[in-house]
């Protein structure tokens, strides 16, 4: 073999093994990498909220607020019995169903909206001044530039058949910055 | 196109000539495949970089996480247990190679002079290796781990004058603790890696400036000595093989090792050897084949070569059957890689601690040196191996070259054979079997020993497999303290075993039950057994034989309970007179009765089951039975869930409680809340007759208000200390339930 051919082989050779072994370990390695994409987001199941009664709250547009308990597991950790989320619950009319549930998560890039100082106005986010009216719908007002791409995010919940002060929740935690409602994974 | 981008690159870079003086390295004599080891250890080097830095990506170094990152990485993320068992085994390839280098180094005498600073820098690194191999042992937090470095830093600690101090400061207080996983976790990938490539780099200068050490007749093996070479290193490799098959080396990793060496020979048919030739490509290429070598056979202990614990039984992922794909990222769940002890807990009794192989000979060193003694084997002995180490180039001055080389060659070549030698002994003196050539073991400390490294690998089994439920947040220590399958069996034996016997059964595997009477070392009986066999407690057998004679020891032969023996003794003189009134008919009434009483016991069996899961067609026969005056007549004494039919609605039947109060309540007889009453108020169960004390808990908030609740009603029941954790740890235990007992702590804050 002449030297030059015999050069030429070797470094063939070595692009071709060194190739072979970057898939071998490549593909464990981006698998690894990527592993997170198997954690999902807890199921959006009818939760009971604690900390609220239904039949105390009786004013119409004051809002309460009340958190959402479950198992939550965080990689390895269980937490048997974490806060996985927290709502306010606002009264719209006289009858027991006449109630809006939003999440306390705000549509614009996810801080917790807080109630205004005169709760029957509404809401306000403290991060970038997102503000909300008590039927959950954006602020609009001259002057006033509303960050919010959508309005607040309504959950479906149900009245315990059994107990007429328990309020249950279908909870969603939803992606931020986006126009409409998409439940995150 | 590329050319110019190139081009452009290289203009503004100079990067064409940086390769260029990177890999056109001169070798005299031209490539050889002896000259690879110091390659590998630099690729095995970087693997360990590239895997531990995928590591840190999961790894949460801390008390109560860095088990619990640690069991995630193998047991649940995709391929995890690849890249920590690459980790793993790397590390022990690295001191390996780092042996084999050594040796190939002062065989070519590439130590003497003008090579100093390259031995010395060797030296270095080699410390720096083990000083990884180290830090990087702990890092898991699991048993092993946590007492095997124990060792390690009282050796520090046993340092004259300053020890003390730098133990301190390297565990972080006296004891070990969050502070001693920070310290070695970044002594482990923030100082030493650093640490390594720095002295690493400056090796490699200082080996580029000397060029290689070729063997003293460079031109020889050319042609002719061809064939000779090629069967050497097939006789190599088939040594190599030999030895791993008899040591129980897996097949593939040996015949890989062994392969190794078989393809050097091969390739001598196709690779010539040039006279004078450049590091790129003909040492490049034999470096990397070397290299691909090592790591095939680093593949190979990861698969075939690990100790993994299994976790049985997989959740099923949406009831599929797991694709090839999920076999394979998840294989860390059929044992495979590397192993991972039970979490490190500092309440363990007797652990029996064993560092990683490699510092076998260390540990086996120790034992040489009791007492005062003890310096000789921790500093003076393996600190002036080192010194000599450090003067062997010394010797190669002047006209004392040739003993120099010699001499370097027998000081490496004796060292490597003592540390296989203690090695040896180390095994030995473990083994349980007796070891050929007098080398020891088979001793009553080896077979003591035994037991409590499988006791440990039974505790680890059960922490990966309690892990795969979920670890409490206060860390996976929990998950075996308040596992009732190993814990419930020590305190039944502890708090009801001083009464109560436990005779083992053949599901409980590890649980081998109690001698009657033990005699303690001092004389004392330790246990006299004065009330009934716990085992199987409520099951149909045991409600069964309780029937048939309550007398017997396992029942209430024991206590004072005097009920049920008279009950018996009713039943056996009412038999009697059937038989002496009519033999035929006494014999078919006996039968009948043996049959309704197996039937009760069915179904008093089934009372610790929720109403939805029992058997209906047996509470309807059960309950008839149970009232049946010609049966015993339970209900005379016994309260129960009886299931009857509606007296106003035809064919609905439903649960009405109903019975006499005498004996203890049938109401969900043997289930865990019946237990746990009964162990807590068992004059409730057994009013006056009751001879068994009250287990409860005495502290914590609320304990003293219950403590004299309890006291104003039963004045004769003593009362025993019980925690909430341990009763459930004891009743899920006795009930088979082995779930970890999660929170439940008493409430407090930090001591005053
Ligand atoms: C050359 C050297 C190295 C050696 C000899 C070494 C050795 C070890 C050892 C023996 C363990 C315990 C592994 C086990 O039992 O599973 C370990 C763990 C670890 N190493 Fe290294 N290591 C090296 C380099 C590195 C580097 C460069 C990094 C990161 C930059 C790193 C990061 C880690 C981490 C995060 C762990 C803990 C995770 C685990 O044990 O699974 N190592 N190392
Ligand atoms: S996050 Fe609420 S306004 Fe920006």
């Amino acid at each position: 073999m002449a030297d030059e051919e015999r050069r030429t082989f070797l470094k063939l050779c070595i692009h071709g093994l060194g190739a072979v072994f970057a898939a071998v370990l490549g593909v464990p390695v981006v698998s690894y990498l990527i592993d997170p994409r198997h954690r999902q987001a807890a199921a959006g199941e009818m939760r009971p909220v604690s900390g609220i009664r239904l039949t105390e709250i009786t004013e119409l547009n004051r809002p309460v607020q009340g958190v959402i308990r479950d198992v939550r597991r965080d990689a390895w950790t269980l937490h048997p019995n974490d806060v996985i989320g927290r709502v306010w619950v606002v009264r719209s009319g006289p009858g027991p169903r006449d109630l809006r549930v939003f999440t306390t998560v705000c549509p614009h890039l996810g801080c917790s909206i807080n109630v205004n100082a005169e709760p029957t106005s509404g809401f306000t986010c403290p991060c970038h001044n997102g503000q909300f009216l008590c039927d959950g719908n954006r602020v609009r007002r001259d002057g006033y530039t509303n960050p919010a791409p959508r309005d607040m995010d309504s959950l479906e919940f149900d009245i315990d058949p059994e107990n007429p002060d328990q309020l249950l929740v279908r909870y969603v935690n939803f992606k931020q910055a986006e126009n409409e409602k998409i439940p995150r994974t | 196109m590329f050319r110019k981008l190139f081009d452009w690159i290289d203009r503004r870079t100079g990067y064409r000539s940086f390769k260029d003086a990177m890999l056109l390295e001169h070798i005299s004599g031209g490539a050889r495949w002896r000259y690879v080891w110091g390659s590998c250890l630099a690729f095995v080097f970087i693997l360990q970089v590239v895997t531990g830095i995928l590591l840190m990506w999961s790894y949460s170094p801390g008390d109560s996480t860095a088990w619990s990152s640690v069991y995630f990485i193998q047991y649940e993320m995709d391929f995890g247990w690849l890249i920590r068992g690459l980790h793993h085994f790397g590390s022990q390839t690295m001191v390996v190679l780092l042996a084999v280098h050594m040796l190939q180094v002062v065989i070519a005498g590439a130590h003497l002079p003008p090579r100093e600073f390259n031995w010395w820098l060797g030296l270095l690194l080699m410390g720096v290796v083990l000083g990884l191999s180290l830090t990087g042992y702990l890092l898991p937090w699991d048993q092993k781990g946590y007492f095997a470095t124990q060792v390690a830093t009282n050796i520090l600690g046993s340092i004259p004058a300053i020890g003390t101090f730098l133990q301190k400061i390297l565990v972080g207080g006296s004891n070990y603790g969050n502070h001693t996983l920070t310290h070695f976790y970044t002594l482990h990938v923030g100082i030493l890696p650093p640490l390594l490539v720095l002295l690493l780099v400056l090796h490699l200068v200082v080996f580029r400036r000397h060029g290689i050490t070729t063997p003293p007749v460079s031109h020889g093996e050319g042609v002719l000595n061809r064939p000779v070479a090629v069967v050497r290193d097939f006789l190599i490799g088939g040594l190599i093989v030999g030895v791993c098959l008899f040591v129980g080396v897996h097949i593939v990793t040996a015949l890989t090792m062994g392969g190794m060496f078989w393809f050097f020979g091969i390739s001598r048919f196709f690779i010539e050897k040039r006279e004078v030739e450049y590091f790129w490509p003909g040492q490049a290429f034999r470096d990397l084949v070397a290299c691909l070598f090592i790591f095939a056979i680093m593949l190979t202990l990861v698969i075939w070569g690990g100790h993994g614990n299994k976790i049985d039984a997989p959740p099923a992922v949406d009831g599929q059957e797991p694709g090839l794909y999920d076999r394979m990222a998840k294989a860390g769940r059929a044992g495979l890689g590397a192993n991972l002890d039970a979490p490190a807990d500092p309440e363990t009794e007797n652990y029996p601690a064993r560092p990683e192989w490699y510092f076998f000979f260390l540990f086996q060193l120790l034992k040489y040196f009791p007492g005062d003694d003890i310096l000789i084997g921790t500093l003076f002995i393996p600190n002036g191996v080192m010194l000599l180490l450090f003067l062997l180039p010394l010797f190669g001055y002047g006209n004392m070259r040739k003993f120099g080389h010699f001499f370097g060659i027998v000081v490496v070549v004796s060292l490597l054979m003592s540390v296989g030698m203690l090695t040896l002994l180390a095994l030995a003196d473990d083994s349980v079997k007796p070891l050929p050539l007098g080398l020891g073991g088979g001793t009553e400390n080896a077979k003591h020993l035994h037991e409590k490294f499988e006791e440990a690998a039974v505790h680890a089994k059960r922490a990966v497999q309690l892990a795969s439920q979920g670890i409490p947040e206060s860390g996976a220590r929990e998950l075996l303290r308040k596992d009732p399958y190993t814990k419930g069996p020590k305190l039944f034996e502890m708090h009801c075993g001083v009464c109560h016997k436990f005779s083992s059964s053949p599901d409980r595997l590890d649980y081998k039950g109690w001698v009657e009477k033990e005699v303690t070392p001092t004389g004392q009986i330790k246990r006299v057994f004065k009330a009934s066999d716990l085992s199987d407690f409520a099951s149909q057998k045991w409600i069964r034989g309780l029937l048939e004679n309550p007398g017997d020891p396992k029942y209430f032969g024991l206590t004072k309970l005097d009920g049920m023996k008279k009950w018996r003794e009713k039943v056996n003189e009412a038999r009697a007179e059937w038989l002496k009134d009519n033999a035929e008919e006494g014999k078919r009434r006996i039968a009948e009765q043996e049959e309704k009483f197996d039937l009760i016991a069915k179904w008093l069996a089934q009372q610790k089951l929720p109403r939805a899961e029992r058997d209906k067609q047996l509470e309807i026969e059960g309950t008839k039975a149970f009232e049946h005056k010609g049966f015993g007549y339970c209900r005379s004494c016994h309260t129960a869930e009886l299931y009857k039919e509606s007296k106003k609605e035809k064919g609905k039947f439903d649960y009405e409680e109903d019975g006499g109060s005498d004996g203890p309540s049938f109401v969900g007889y043997g289930a865990q809340e019946w237990i746990r009453l009964m162990v807590m108020s068992p004059a409730l169960r057994y009013e006056r007759e009751n001879h068994m004390p009250a287990f409860r808990p005495i502290d914590g908030p609320g304990a003293e208000t219950l403590r004299q609740e309890f006291q104003a009603k039963f004045e004769n029941t003593p009362i025993m200390p019980l925690s909430d954790i341990d009763r459930e740890l004891i009743i899920r235990w006795m009930t088979r339930d082995y779930r970890v007992v999660f929170g439940g702590q008493t409430i407090s804050g930090a001591p005053k």
